[in-house]
């Protein structure tokens, strides 16, 4: 038989290569060679497998060969041409989207804040906690966003990545081994936790480090679930469940009358399994849904470890450098006061938990103009012609200098904001939040480093559309040892609260060092757009 | 859980020893070089560098406030990652890239570590067949030696499994430094050498137990180590198991019948600590003599500034050791070769030792504090009318062995054994000298009291010298020669026939009151209780909970008040905890009358008497007021009393989350 008939015999073949070339001639209008063409296609997620299946091609390269046959008979001469402007109205309903999806993302935090405000009690705190339980639950917190940042930040960066392409069964597999992976690391870290404690006794099995563990793996599983649906863009499902997970709490405490701990504990574990069934629900139907939904045999794990392990890194280093300052600050032995290697100090969370509500509306802007700048570049790059890339570079750079404003100006509002929010809320509830010394001075401290990390934020959205994850990393590997030298000297030397400073010094480090990148980057615009293509 | 059933002791010993295994065997082999071809001497070496490594770290981060397990534990990360990561770029990167491979290959499904560990299991296994196979004389040898290191284990460990209480009065002393420097307080009574207290907390810290297991425990574990240092100077120098046999039997099982302080065996002393250095120094010394290698120098010289920064004495019987050892060499050589330039080496590196072990003095100055006054008295205190001891059978064949070495001298060959032997008559006959005549010419009662103890330690070398040359005259006589082969058995047997019952020495309280004080850190969560009680007490609680002598109880608490109520005020003492433990001895616990602290102690028994009277009235006007006192614990001996307070909600909240909340 002729390989050409073989390659193309039916209708849907047909139909699926006229997809792929046009797919193909989006990303490079006149690729150089063949081999270019192969680069896009596995750039596209085209394996050998997924060809043979597919189009029944030997591999890659003969697909490759084929479709630069197709261009080469078919030579298109598309003008340099602006794309379709979207209409005032669509580009602003676009962008207030994308402002209330940042803003819902911190929904289930107010909610939470909320409920403990009014019922004293949410999903994980409860007001009258023996400071022991809030001990465990604060390390059973800060274990599960350890372990399981890199998990989210991989699962969002591969999910997406075959979620725009329509290929739900591929995201939901790929999704779901990184959610395995995920649980597996968490009942190895809880083994290897245990059997620390067996070592050096650091606390009590019964009464503390069965806490520890339970509260981590719930909450493991319940951050797992949520970077599914944020994926699935399913954000308000999350907060359902957590007003939910109130909801059982109170149920189980108030009405049947059982123990806090009792009933957060059956309620984390109801939630986490609504959670992961919701999860699998929604990829079954979203693959119901999507015409694409054809199993294909994913790339090999190697290959796409290895191209997703910047972003697992960062997401790992990332909510490190949030939570460390909170060990050094706990793990003070001041006054004598230290029962435990780790000891929970409330005034301490007070002030960081109070100031992370400054970073709401911050999350939201910097939603709202990453998505213009991302938006705009996409039209530029057909726009100018190669000879005005210092021209684009130039307009970019300003562009993000006005973005870099925007965010400062915003979140310096939002501090502000936030700052006379708390204090108001106080009088209005007749409890003064902020009457502790300490709790006042790590909520400035920490307001003014959530302003100097929001840029950070921002820039590191920016240099990861530019797939350039690595500049983020190396800056973030440094922050978080500074903060942690920092916070632990100043701790030890000073005072416990000013574990504080750690975060602020670190964001200083991001904010500079990211924004120099970020410089750097919109400097040689048009070599990191080809690169990143 | 008692303190002496097997689980409770199993379960500290554990840790205890886990901590030793982790600090001193598993972190040396990662962080420093391993130079020494013999693994008993690379063992050894290991041991010295952690043990310095430790001590100089300790000190630093005491004094700049951060000793804790995360400064430790990140120091010796970062040590251990330097030696473990290529010193230049490309083998970083092939270091790096081999591990990335390994673990890729293992995501395609190419590697599979069950395999991996499969193999080299049976490589194992089938290596240690091998080895099983051949089991030939010198396995005999380690079993004969494991068995009389067993006995000199059981003597020693016996008391600290069966008794809680503290060996010796000296003990509280050193568990109150312990924790201390465990809080970062550098010299809280007074200049005087911390290294032993810094040992000490810094195996707390990684064993994770209450510092009294590491009290009770390292004394006998310390004095077990000089005894194994006795094996290894003897058999790695003259290269003679049966001659080691002899200096272990001698110090680890007959000590008891040397002047040494026998029950010093068991007490966690310093000056014991040192001592564990001297010896395994000297062979150092003796091989850097021989074959004049830097690293044997720089051994040598580690194991004598850990001795300086232990304890002053037995840095004067190490120097003394060293003197003897470099007059022996120079007698061997008589001064040829490159004998002089070693010898003003070791002076030199002496004079450095001396600095070093001095710095931590320079450190107290400059922090304020003045010399531990107890000390410097001690160290001074000149007596009346000094005695020379009485001596019996082991100082009369200690000196008998030096004189079979005087006279053998002349006729040995065989470097190594010419030196020991040298070696042996300058050391032996300055201690002899020193315990004989010492305190009678200078009248110092340091040097009357201690150099019983310092010629003790020269007699297992004295008489493994002398039985030595003893065995290779024997040898010579050729009927003799294939009967030697008993020896060993023979010596062991009778050596074992006189072993002594495990040491028992005294304490200062009832072992009961220890019991209940573990009793209670057990059941509570540390700084939420209070002991009230004598003045041990108060080096027991501190770190764990809250102390108050007896004392002030009475003179400060109103008994028709409830929950401890200062005189004139109403409420209940808002900084004493919820939970209140009040002993009181229902009979004193005294030292025998023969122990020569008695006189010294008497006046406290006789308060301690008064105010346990007291405490009974107090104890009586309380419990007709209110109901919330309950008996924790009696015996016959001792009687301890629990009053709880339930702390309010609001107590509670402010404990959690500060002033905010009222």
């Amino acid at each position: 038989m002729n390989r050409r008939e073989y390659i193309l015999p039916s209708h849907y073949r047909q139909k699926e290569f006229n997809h792929l070339l046009s797919e193909i001639l989006k990303r490079h209008m006149q690729p150089e060679d063949p081999y270019e063409i192969a680069a896009l296609l596995e750039s596209l997620g085209w394996n050998d497998h997924r060809v043979q299946n597919t189009f029944g091609a030997q591999d890659v390269f003969e697909l490759a060969n084929e479709i630069w046959s197709a261009i080469q008979r078919k030579v298109v001469f598309v003008p340099f041409a602006g794309n379709q402007n979207n209409s005032k109205k669509d580009l602003i309903i676009e962008l207030l989207r994308s402002f209330l999806r940042g803003l819902i993302f911190a929904l289930p935090m107010a909610i939470s804040v909320f409920s403990m405000i009014t019922l004293k009690f949410s999903l994980w705190s409860y007001e009258y906690l023996s400071v022991e339980l809030a001990t465990c639950i604060a390390i059973g917190t800060i274990m599960s966003f350890v372990n399981v940042g890199g998990y989210t930040q991989a699962i969002a960066r591969r999910g997406f990545f075959y979620i725009y392409q329509g290929y739900y069964n591929m995201a939901k597999r790929i999704t779901f081994y990184f959610i395995r992976i995920g649980y597996i690391s968490c009942i190895l870290l809880s083994v290897f936790v245990y059997i620390f404690n067996l070592v050096f006794n650091l606390f009590p099995f019964q009464t503390m480090l069965i806490y520890i563990i339970v509260y981590f793996f719930f909450l493991n599983a319940i951050w797992l679930s949520v970077t599914v649906m944020y994926i699935l863009r399913r954000e308000l499902t999350f907060t359902g469940l957590i007003i939910l997970g109130i909801g059982f709490v109170y149920v189980i405490k108030d009405v049947l009358g059982f123990d806090i701990i009792v009933a957060q504990i059956i309620s984390l574990l109801l939630i986490s399994l609504i959670g992961s069934l919701l999860v699998l629900y929604y990829f079954k139907s979203e693959e119901k849904r999507s015409e694409k939904s054809i199993s294909i045999k994913l790339p090999r794990m190697s290959i796409t470890l290895y191209s997703i392990a910047p972003y697992f890194y960062y997401g790992f280093l990332y909510f490190t450098f949030l939570f460390v300052d909170r060990v050094m600050a706990w793990s003070v032995n001041d006054q004598g006061y230290m029962p435990y290697v780790i000891w929970f100090r409330g005034q301490y969370e007070l002030g960081l938990d109070f100031a992370l509500m400054a970073l709401i509306i911050p999350m939201g802007v910097s939603e709202v103009i990453v998505s213009k700048l991302m938006y705009d570049l996409i039209k530029s790059q057909k726009i100018f012609l190669g000879h005005e890339a210092p021209k684009m570079s130039k307009m970019y750079l300003s562009m993000y200098f006005r973005m870099f404003l925007i965010v400062i100006v915003t979140t310096c509002i939002s501090a502000i904001l936030c700052y006379w929010g708390v204090h108001w809320l106080g009088i209005k509830m007749g409890r003064e939040f902020l009457a502790d010394p300490i709790t006042h001075f790590v909520f400035i401290v920490a307001l003014i480093s959530y302003v100097i990390l929001s840029v950070f934020l921002m820039n590191a959205v920016i240099l990861f559309s530019l797939s350039q994850p690595f500049m983020v990393t190396n800056v973030l590997t440094w922050a978080l040892i500074l903060n942690v030298v920092t916070g632990f000297l100043l701790t030890r030397w000073v005072h416990y609260s000013f574990a504080v400073f750690g975060p602020l010094i670190g964001s200083i480090i991001l904010m500079i060092y990211s924004t120099f990148q970020v410089r750097k980057v919109l400097k040689n615009l048009d070599y990191y757009l080809y690169a990143a293509s | 859980m008692s303190y002496s059933s097997l689980s409770n002791q199993l379960f500290h010993m554990g840790h205890f020893l886990f901590s030793i295994f982790l600090l001193f065997n598993v972190l040396p082999r990662f962080i420093f070089i391993q130079h020494q071809k013999v693994k008993m001497d690379q063992w050894v070496s290991n041991f010295f560098r952690m043990v310095l490594l430790v001590i100089v770290m300790g000190y630093c981060l005491v004094l700049l406030k951060l000793f804790e397990v995360l400064a430790i534990g990140t120091i010796f990360i970062l040590l251990i990652l330097k030696s473990l990561i290529p010193k230049n770029k490309e083998s970083q990167e092939e270091f790096t890239n081999r591990g990335m491979t390994w673990f890729l290959d293992y995501l395609d499904g190419l590697i599979s570590p069950f395999t991996h560990l499969l193999t080299w299991y049976r490589e194992k296994r089938k290596s240690w067949r091998g080895k099983r196979a051949k089991f030939s004389f010198v396995h005999t040898q380690i079993l004969i030696l494991c068995f009389t290191l067993a006995v000199v284990l059981y003597i020693r460990f016996y008391n600290a499994w069966i008794n809680a209480a503290p060996s010796m009065s000296d003990a509280y002393v050193t568990l109150a430094w312990m924790k201390y420097i465990s809080g970062r307080e550098l010299f809280h009574d007074g200049i005087y050498p911390q290294g032993f207290h810094i040992y000490l907390a810094t195996i707390k810290k990684f064993a994770a137990i209450d510092a009294l297991y590491i009290l009770n425990y390292m004394g006998p574990f310390n004095s077990f180590l000089i005894t194994v240092g006795f094996y290894f100077l003897t058999v790695r120098w003259v290269k003679h198991f049966p001659t080691a046999l002899v200096a272990v039997l001698t110090y680890g099982i007959l000590g008891i019948y040397t002047p040494m302080g026998w029950e010093r065996q068991v007490a966690s002393n310093s000056q014991e600590f040192a001592f564990l250095f001297v010896f395994p120094s000297m062979f150092f010394l003796k091989k850097y003599f021989m074959n004049g290698k830097q690293k044997d120098l720089l051994t040598f010289s580690i194991g004598i500034t850990i001795t300086g920064l232990v304890h002053s004495f037995a840095y004067a019987f190490a120097v003394m050791a060293t003197a003897s050892l470099s007059i022996a060499y120079i007698t061997m050589t008589k001064g040829r070769g490159d004998c002089v330039k070693k010898v003003i080496t070791i002076i030199l590196s002496g004079a450095l030792v001396t600095i070093i072990s001095l710095i931590p003095m320079g450190i107290g100055f400059l922090l304020g504090k003045s010399y531990h006054a107890s000390t410097v008295n001690y160290l001074f205190e000149q007596g009346q009318v000094f005695n020379r001891p009485t001596l019996h059978f082991m100082d009369y064949l200690a000196l008998s062995s030096l004189l079979i070495q005087i006279g053998r001298n002349r006729w040995i060959r065989n470097k190594d054994q010419k030196l020991f032997t040298l070696f042996t008559i300058w050391f032996g006959g300055s201690l002899f000298f020193l315990y004989y005549f010492g305190g009678s010419i200078t009248h110092s009662v340091l040097i009357d009291s201690r150099s019983g103890d310092l010629w003790a330690l020269g007699l297992p070398i004295c008489i493994a010298g002398g039985f030595l040359q003893c065995y290779l005259i024997l040898r010579r006589i050729k009927w003799l020669k294939r009967k030697l082969r008993y020896v060993v058995p023979l010596v062991l047997s009778s050596i074992l026939l006189l072993s002594p019952p495990p040491i028992n020495p005294y304490k200062m309280e009832w072992n009961s009151s220890v019991e209940q004080y573990l009793r209670i850190t057990e059941s509570y969560r540390p700084k939420t209780w209070t002991i009230i009680s004598q003045e041990e007490g108060y080096a027991l609680t501190f770190d764990g909970g809250f102390h108050m002598y007896l004392s002030d109880l009475l003179n400060n608490y109103d008994p028709t008040k409830i929950s401890m109520t200062r005189n004139g005020k109403h409420e209940p003492d808002p900084y004493i905890p919820k939970d209140i433990f009040i002993f009181r001895e229902k009979k004193i616990f005294m030292v025998s009358k023969t122990n020569s602290i008695y006189e010294m102690m008497k006046p406290k028994y006789e308060r301690r008497e008064l105010e346990n009277k007291k405490l009974e009235d107090w104890m009586r006007i309380y419990t007709n007021h209110f109901s919330n006192m309950s008996i924790y614990y009696e015996d016959d001996n001792l009687i301890v009393y629990h009053l709880h307070r339930d702390l309010t909600k609001d107590e509670k909240s402010v404990q959690i989350w500060g002033e905010s909340k009222n």
